[in-house]
């Protein structure tokens, strides 16, 4: 009784966790966070590309939820996601722009003089060395409105040739892979596929934790689908699924011929199909011959019966889809992977129809606006810099003479930083990407980077492994900081709003590539762009009648009253028709110049560097967690999402490897390679097999490990693949 | 690469620039969601005026609630289907940002674990997991100011914020390491499986989350027979009797019981908890004092009151030390300290008053009630026991006496009727003679209580620790280092101190210790009647000088028996702590099990069926890897100390026929009871930190 008495109910610390109703369709709500408006924003970490529902008081973020009227997540979104407002108040955020003084240390300067520093160093270099002298490295992660900017003036205002994406370590391979078999860099799936088909095949892809809103669609397939996975590691995707196929690392491109082998052996093919729509079957069919399943099954180290059942899986008939992401990206023959992913699929007819398609899971939240608008690999619009019609179209759309476009292509990203290394490039602006934690066999390029004439980066954060480096920082405003479209996966241009404030002098990309370009003095080519949206009604112009034609799409209110419009949807496009998700191809006409898709083929090949006796481990590498983006730059910066992944790097090898090594579960161990060695905390699990272990990419320290092998068409490094040693600490 | 200091603002920057320098700023400031796209959201803002709105969502989650709230022997709890988990984690984050949760500590009510499968049969498994909401929560059970509440009709068990002291103890009751103290607010928080939205028919963040569904709430029945799914048996899962839990985990591939928890090898010790730690171990030794004190009493040397076998004249008679009044205030001293440390432990330690509300249920509110009950007896021990001796009333009716010119205190009574100023100190001194006699009866009565108090305040200090899922405390090994502290070094740090006045009084002489008294009260009561003039001040320095200077130059009669009292205490202490000792080393045998469990898994490639430790084994092996990793320091300090201690009573024994010996000896007893103090603070200090806890299944 007097216990009952004693005991408080209600007061101000039960206050603080008080839900109240949010209004607005979001359910209850803390009531400390009660919005007064809310907006629709489109997530910038990955290319899923999904709607949060961002709760706006007074017009500031003050929390976001995932939006359940987007098309793409329906209400659902990942960790990171549900994060995406705490890296913008984090303390490191660089609010001013930074110099490197002559004691060597980076100290605040004013906008003028840091513009006039940038301007003055790189028209030096220029001057001295020439136009290929400086290059610049950007991302997948800022709008495409400043990828188009940054290309633009870079290129046609600065007169210099050289700029590459941080795009090549991820969505190189894809894009390469399209466009020489569908004549366009043109994934050609809707989500919806993911619900539709009958058959799932994953190739290299873990989209439970890579990509958990795909997964959420998958899991949302009432069809009662077969899911495969073809990956060396039991991912939680192959955990999951119905079928696992842990073949060898890099066997996926003979595991593929060999599924062709039998479709062609078993006359399981869409005769019609490929008849009328695609090109050069007949030798590939030639050149699979040799592909038997015994042979197949020695190189994979897969059962004959395991690759005739998923074989049988996806004849023609029912709805089949293959998915692909950096398993198959990231390798030295991936271009050649990605295509046979393709031919499978375009041999049972599984291509413009519901539920199928040859699909490409791209990485970055805008790796395909980068792919069309970047201005890097290709020229703006898809086109191609070689093409002088291609050339002369944009010049027109500019309105710029046709001089001003260079006809030359771009060094890759593995080339550039080459350059860096022999000297030849002396000036690198760096653009929201971290090249000295993520690039490929790290090497020296921490003293290379360093040795440069100048280092610009351009960045939320002056903390980056690289920015560390860097003689002028310009301070970037971020995600939620500033406006701007994304593409994702399934080619949605998504919208994404300015719902907090940058810190300090912070800017976005647009304006400091606006500053840049008036204060070079080529503000001719910015001058009628003075907000992003007048970027997005020039990439319209740029698209008009090319096949990621959007010339239909009115502007940024369109975009967002659709929740995110697909690619193409061309001016004189029937309204009525339009639908939340489409898919390419259901013609079956291709945009090459005989309107078929092709087939392409290598012979498989060795990686450079296999195990061997002093090296007896294949190292694997990839995404850890959902929770880590990357290189952590942002992810790192929330205190939920620290929780929720590993502080040590860990490195995932078999129980039985680590029995005769003697490791037990968290012991620290020694990985070494020919490059390097690094330490890490033993994780025992059968996810992997004997003979391979893992570390995911997040820890800066892996890539001292990894080996520089290249597709020869795409320039993607292959990650997944180098010869390490282990031992305990 | 240096950057030549560029040139100066104006020659570089027309107008121009800094116009658009100026705009780009101002276009940055600028916030335009709202403006910009109001008309599209104006509709939202329209369809939100109505009040019963659908939340967006709730045709996605209509299917993961109950549709109905539970019935009478029911109640909700969540369901986890274990095959959707795909490890994504967005549970955790949702449940951050949908109940405004702290942003600095990255507070979330939920979880997510890894399963690890080293025998290549199932591959990885996460476990998603938040409060279990169980039928006998452990949290409510022991908080000892009843802030959780299990509802009635929900059967959700809430954390009551406010009503929250901070002591943390609920987190050491939990077995799945669910409430989590909060160190900005003193408080600890926890799910309360989002009950308000359960009401209003929506569902709780993390059911609303979940991108693969895998997450829902059912009604289950409070009343399972041990077949039915309530309740939850995961590998490396505590163990549900604990608690009961209610969270249903669905696989339809079953998990190997050889699966292991990411973190199954994690050596991060536990929380230190120091001011709990030093409570433990001076509450403990203000017990062990009170021993010793009445072991002295019983031999008859400082409290004669308390040797019942003595006669009064004999009591008087017997030698016992000067100061003893002081000793008498030890026990209280110490548990006074002791009462201190604990409210440095508390979160909110205003509130600590309530702790004793939870009597029928926690350990700790009885620990609460026992502590103070010891407090007030160690009080009332230390005044009844000066109090009762006759010498001071004497010499106070004596004082009392000279200023009323009669010299005796039996001849006041008579000279009452004819002085009538002397008529109240004539009554004073009569009420002053006669109160020792009135006092001395309860004497005894009022020790045994304390005694008594000490063994509740032991047993119960001892069960808080027991009473908990933490294998490394619930044994009896627990009592046995609490017993031992206060057998060991509390009697020590008694018996020091004694030594310490006999050393330093040197001679043998009875009657000093009543001295301090009289002097003392018979200048204050001069003081007094001199109507408070400064005579009463300087009285009163010269009384305390003089009868300190007395007592400390007169000593005492050192009989034999004294020191057989010491030497006694001496055995016993060093047999405690060495038993002390042992039973803490043996604690590390359980390290070995991981050996054996590594040789058996290199010799036989890794088996699905293969007998696994059961979980609390398997903490308390971690428990033994903590002593022998991490925290191999502190065990060896703690070590050292023992030693040291040991070895510097066994010098004491050797020397004790060395008559004259002076301060040495004392000196020894100090060293020795302070090595066991600091000893046995280290091994508190590893008591908390190597009780490695249940939990699920952490991360690597």
């Amino acid at each position: 009784m007097i216990e009952s008495l004693l005991r408080r109910f209600e007061g101000p610390l039960t206050r603080e966790l008080v839900r109240a109703p949010g209004r607005y369709g979001l359910g209850q709500v803390p009531e400390r966070l009660t919005p007064n408006a809310t907006t629709t924003s489109v997530c910038g970490y990955c290319s899923t590309g999904c709607g949060l529902k961002v709760h706006l008081r007074d017009g500031i973020a003050v929390n976001l939820s995932a939006d359940p009227r987007y098309p793409v997540n329906l209400g659902m979104a990942c960790p990171k996601g549900w994060e995406a407002l705490a890296p913008l108040s984090a303390p490191d955020r660089v609010v001013t722009p930074l110099l490197r003084n002559a004691q060597g240390t980076l100290e605040p300067a004013d906008w003028p003089t840091a513009l006039q520093a940038f301007v003055s160093r790189f028209k030096a270099i220029m001057q001295e060395h020439g136009p290929e002298s400086v290059a610049f490295l950007s991302t997948g992660q800022i709008p495409t409105e400043e990828m188009l900017m940054l290309g633009m003036v870079w290129k046609f205002g600065f007169g210099a040739i050289h700029g590459d994406a941080n795009t090549r370590q991820c969505m190189a391979t894809a894009h390469v892979a399209y466009k020489q078999s569908f004549g366009f860099d043109a994934p050609p799936f809707t989500y919806k596929d993911f619900e539709e088909s009958d058959v799932l095949v994953f190739v290299g892809a873990n989209p439970a934790i890579a990509h958990p809103i795909m997964w959420e669609r998958v899991m949302l397939n009432p069809r009662q689908p077969q899911t495969w996975v073809i990956d060396p590691r039991r991912t939680e995707t192959a955990v999951a699924s119905t079928r696992h196929l842990a073949l060898a690392p890099k066997s996926d491109l003979t595991l593929l011929y060999g599924l062709a082998h039998i479709l062609i052996r078993d006359g399981a093919l869409d005769r019609d199909f490929l008849a009328a729509h695609t090109e050069g079957f007949d030798e590939f069919s030639e050149n699979v011959k040799s592909f038997t399943p015994q042979t197949v099954a020695e190189a994979t180290g897969l059962s004959v019966a395991e690759i005739e059942d998923l074989a049988l899986a996806i004849r023609p008939g029912k709805r089949v889809s293959m998915w692909w992401t950096m398993g198959v990206n990231q390798s030295h023959e991936a271009v050649r992977t990605a295509q046979a992913i393709i031919a499978l699929c375009l041999m049972g007819g599984h291509i413009g129809k519901p539920g199928t398609g040859p699909n490409s899971i791209t990485g970055q939240a805008n790796a395909m606006g980068s792919r069309l608008f970047s201005n890097t690999t290709s020229l703006l619009g898809g086109r191609d810099l070689l093409n002088p019609e291609h050339r002369a179209e944009v010049a027109e759309i500019l309105g710029i003479d046709v001089e001003r476009i260079p006809a030359k292509n771009t060094l890759a990203y593995d080339q550039i930083l080459d350059g860096v290394r022999n000297g030849t490039i002396k000036g690198l602006w760096v653009v929201a990407t971290n090249p000295k934690h993520s690039w490929v066999a790290q090497g020296d390029l921490e003293k290379d980077l360093a040795n440069l004439d100048c280092l610009v980066v351009q960045d939320m954060y002056a903390s980056t492994e690289t920015a560390r480096l860097a003689d002028i920082v310009l301070p970037a405003a971020g995600w939620g900081e500033k406006e701007g479209t994304f593409i994702n996966s399934e080619r949605r241009i998504g919208l994404l709003k300015k719902v907090r404030r940058a810190p300090g002098q912070a800017l976005a990309d647009f304006h400091i590539i606006r500053l840049l370009a008036q204060a070079w003095g080529c503000g001719d080519l910015v001058q009628d762009l003075r907000t992003p949206e007048d970027v997005f009604q020039l990439m319209r112009r740029l698209s008009d009648g090319r096949p990621c034609d959007i010339t239909g799409i009115v502007g940024y209110k369109h975009v967002d009253r659709e929740g995110g419009i697909q690619w193409p949807w061309p001016k004189n496009a029937d309204p009525a028709t339009y639908a939340h998700e489409r898919r390419l191809f259901a013609d079956g006409n291709f945009p090459t110049p005989s309107g078929k898709a092709r087939f392409l083929f290598d012979a498989p090949r060795m990686p450079a560097e296999m195990p061997d006796k002093s090296f007896p481990f294949v190292l694997l590498t990839g995404r850890g967690t959902s929770v880590q983006w990357h290189t952590g730059t942002r992810t790192d910066k929330s205190a939920v999402l620290r929780k929720l992944y590993p502080a040590d790097c860990y490195l995932e090898i078999h129980p039985v490897d680590a029995s005769t090594l003697g490791i037990d579960h968290q012991d620290w161990l020694t990985v070494a390679s020919r490059r390097g060695e690094v330490k890490a905390r033993a994780c025992l699990t059968d996810a992997v097999q004997p003979g391979q272990v893992f570390l995911p990419m997040h820890y800066a320290q892996v890539n001292a490990l990894t080996h520089p092998e290249f597709d020869p068409y795409s320039r993607q490094p292959s990650y997944k693949h180098c010869a390490v040693s282990v031992r305990k600490a | 690469m240096i950057v030549p200091s560029p040139p100066s603002l104006r020659e570089f920057a027309p107008n121009i620039m800094g116009e658009m320098i100026a705009e780009a700023l101002g276009a940055q400031a600028s916030l335009t969601a709202v403006d910009v796209f109001s008309s599209w959201h104006e509709q939202e803002v329209e369809a939100a005026k109505g009040l019963d709105q659908q939340p967006h969502l709730a045709p996605w989650y209509r299917d993961l609630i109950p549709l109905q709230a539970p019935g009478i022997g029911e109640q909700y709890a969540f369901v986890v289907d274990l095959d959707r988990c795909s490890g994504c984690k967005a549970c955790v984050t949702a449940c951050h940002s949908l109940n405004g949760l702290d942003e600095e500590e990255g507070e979330s009510f939920r979880e997510v674990g890894l399963l690890l499968d080293p025998s290549g049969a199932r591959g990885q498994q996460h476990i998603t997991s938040a409060c279990h909401h169980c039928l006998q929560p452990g949290c409510a059970d022991g908080c000892p100011v009843l802030a959780y509440e299990k509802e009635a009709d929900t059967g959700v068990v809430k954390h009551l914020d406010d009503q929250c002291i901070g002591c943390e103890y609920c987190v050491l009751k939990c077995p799945y390491d669910v409430p989590k103290y909060h160190h900005g607010k003193g408080i600890v928080r926890k799910c309360d499986l989002c009950v308000g939205r359960l009401r209003a028919g929506e569902a709780p963040a993390c059911v609303q989350a979940c991108p693969t569904k895998a997450i829902s709430v059912t009604v289950v029945s409070t009343q399972p027979v041990e077949t039915e799914a309530v309740g939850f048996t995961l590998p490396s899962a505590p163990d549900p009797a604990f608690t009961r839990p209610t969270t249903v985990y669905r696989s339809a591939k079953p998990l190997p019981a050889s699966m292991i928890a990411g973190d199954a090898k994690s050596l991060a010790p536990e929380a230190a908890h120091w001011p709990l730690a030093a409570t433990l171990v001076v509450s403990q030794v203000a017990f062990g004092t009170l021993w010793a004190g009445v072991a002295y009493h019983l031999a008859g040397h400082l409290s004669p009151n308390l040797a019942p076998h003595l006669t009064h004249s004999q009591n008087l008679a017997a030698s016992h030390l000067p100061g003893t009044w002081l000793l008498g205030f030890l026990p209280l001293v110490v548990m006074s300290i002791a009462l201190g440390l604990s409210i440095l432990h508390l979160g909110r330690p205003l509130q600590a008053w309530k702790a004793w509300l939870n009597w029928r249920k926690s350990w700790l509110s009885r620990e609460i009630i026992a502590f103070g009950g010891f407090a007030a007896c160690a009080a009332a021990y230390a005044l009844v026991g000066c109090l009762s001796d006759s010498s001071w009333a004497n010499a106070l009716a004596t004082s009392l006496g000279n200023v009323s010119a009669t010299p005796t205190g039996a001849s006041i009574s008579a000279s009452v009727a004819t002085s009538q100023p002397l008529l109240q100190a004539s009554t004073l001194v009569s009420l002053v003679q006669g109160l020792p006699d009135l006092l001395r009866p309860i004497v005894a009565p009022i020790a045994g209580a304390a005694f008594v108090f000490s063994l509740l305040g032991l047993i119960t200090s001892s069960m808080v620790y027991i009473d908990t899922p933490r294998a490394f405390w619930r044994r009896p090994a627990t009592a046995w280092r609490f017993a031992l502290t206060a057998l060991g070094t509390g009697t020590l740090c008694y018996a020091s101190l004694a030594s310490w006045l006999k050393a330093s009084l040197g001679g043998a002489i009875s009657g000093a210790y009543p001295r301090v008294f009289p002097a003392l009260t018979h200048e204050v009561t001069h003081g007094v009647t001199q109507s408070l003039t400064q005579e009463a001040a300087r009285g009163l320095t010269q009384g305390v000088t003089e009868g300190l200077t007395q007592g400390l130059t007169q000593g005492v009669n050192s009989g034999i028996t004294f020191e057989a009292v010491a030497g006694f205490i001496v055995a016993l202490a060093i047999a405690a702590h060495a038993l002390k000792w042992f039973i803490e080393f043996a604690a590390l045998r359980h390290a070995r099990l991981e050996t054996q469990a590594r040789h058996s898994a290199s010799a036989n490639p890794p088996d699905a069926n293969a007998p696994t430790l059961s979980s609390p084994a398997l903490q308390l092996q971690r428990s033994a890897r903590i002593l022998l990793g991490p925290k191999r320091k502190v065990w060896l300090a703690r070590t050292l100390g023992g030693v040291l201690g040991i070895l510097a009573l066994l010098v004491f024994i050797l020397l004790s026929d060395a008559a004259g010996s002076g301060f040495l000896r004392p000196a020894l007893l100090s060293f020795a009871a302070l090595s066991f103090l600091a000893a046995d603070l280290l091994e508190r200090h590893l008591f908390f930190t190597a009780s490695a806890s249940p939990r699920m299944p952490g991360t690597l």
